[in-house]
């Protein structure tokens, strides 16, 4: 067994408002890495600085999420570049074209493998995001 | 039920059962979530992982007013600090309240 890669590391939140277990008791750390992977926990719209929660519409919901998901990342040294895989849990499947418009605006070229769903989410929020990048 | 694959372990979605008989175990979130963890160390030990080595966890629930109850049990299972994890509310098969997936080093 490579003991090099069957560590298990934790990506520490680079903003405090990240830190779900620190704001909502969560028992999660903000990311994981791992096998030369970063195992991401479900991201919520919630303030970056504060933790507080920003309920909008999809897309504004969406926008405060990929913007957290690009500050993690890219202080765990990857990037939305990066990601491979992306699970987009929405509350209504009518608004799967409304994600698909925000999704664009962050995740450009050569796009991640996808799959979206309708879900409950927590605290009424309308998307999470589930994702795996390449550390 | 468990794959091993590069360096990872992958468990099924796990739902309440006795792991000798495969009977369901069905109960409240508190009790399958509990049973689920039981076995989930069991199954991640026999495949030479452990509970410690889990990387990711998502976490099923038939309604999300019963998140609190399950990180409750959660809890007392998984090392400090803890694995990444997604929690969402989804329509379950045969009445299940709870189904645990998860992602392990091996």
């Amino acid at each position: 067994m490579r003991q090099g890669l069957s560590m298990r590391e934790v990506i520490a939140a680079p903003l405090p408002g990240l830190d779900l277990r620190q704001q909502y008791g969560h028992h999660q750390s903000p990311a994981i890495r791992a096998g030369g992977l970063i195992f991401c926990s479900g991201m919520l719209p919630v303030d970056p600085e504060t933790g507080e929660r920003r309920h909008g519409t999809l897309t504004s919901e969406a926008h405060v999420i990929l913007g957290n998901l690009k500050l993690l990342l890219e202080s765990a040294g990857s990037s939305l570049n990066r990601l491979v895989q992306v699970h987009a849990l929405i509350y209504d499947s009518i608004e799967y074209d409304v994600l698909n418009r925000v999704y664009r605006q962050y995740v450009a070229n050569g796009p991640p493998s996808r799959t979206v769903w309708t879900a409950q989410i927590e605290a009424g929020f309308k998307i999470q995001l589930d994702v795996i990048a390449a550390a | 039920m468990v794959v091993r694959g590069g360096d990872f372990i992958f468990v099924s979605g796990l739902t309440a059962v006795d792991l000798q008989s495969g009977e369901r175990m069905p109960g409240t979130t508190t009790s399958e979530t509990r049973q689920i963890l039981v076995n989930l160390k069991q199954l991640l030990d026999a495949a030479g992982s452990s509970i410690e080595k889990v990387v990711k966890v998502n976490v099923l629930l038939h309604s999300m007013l019963e998140a609190p109850n399950m990180n409750d049990v959660y809890v007392r299972f998984f090392p400090d600090p803890p694995p990444a994890r997604t929690v969402c509310g989804a329509r379950l098969p045969d009445g299940v309240k709870v189904i645990i997936e998860c992602t392990a080093l091996a």
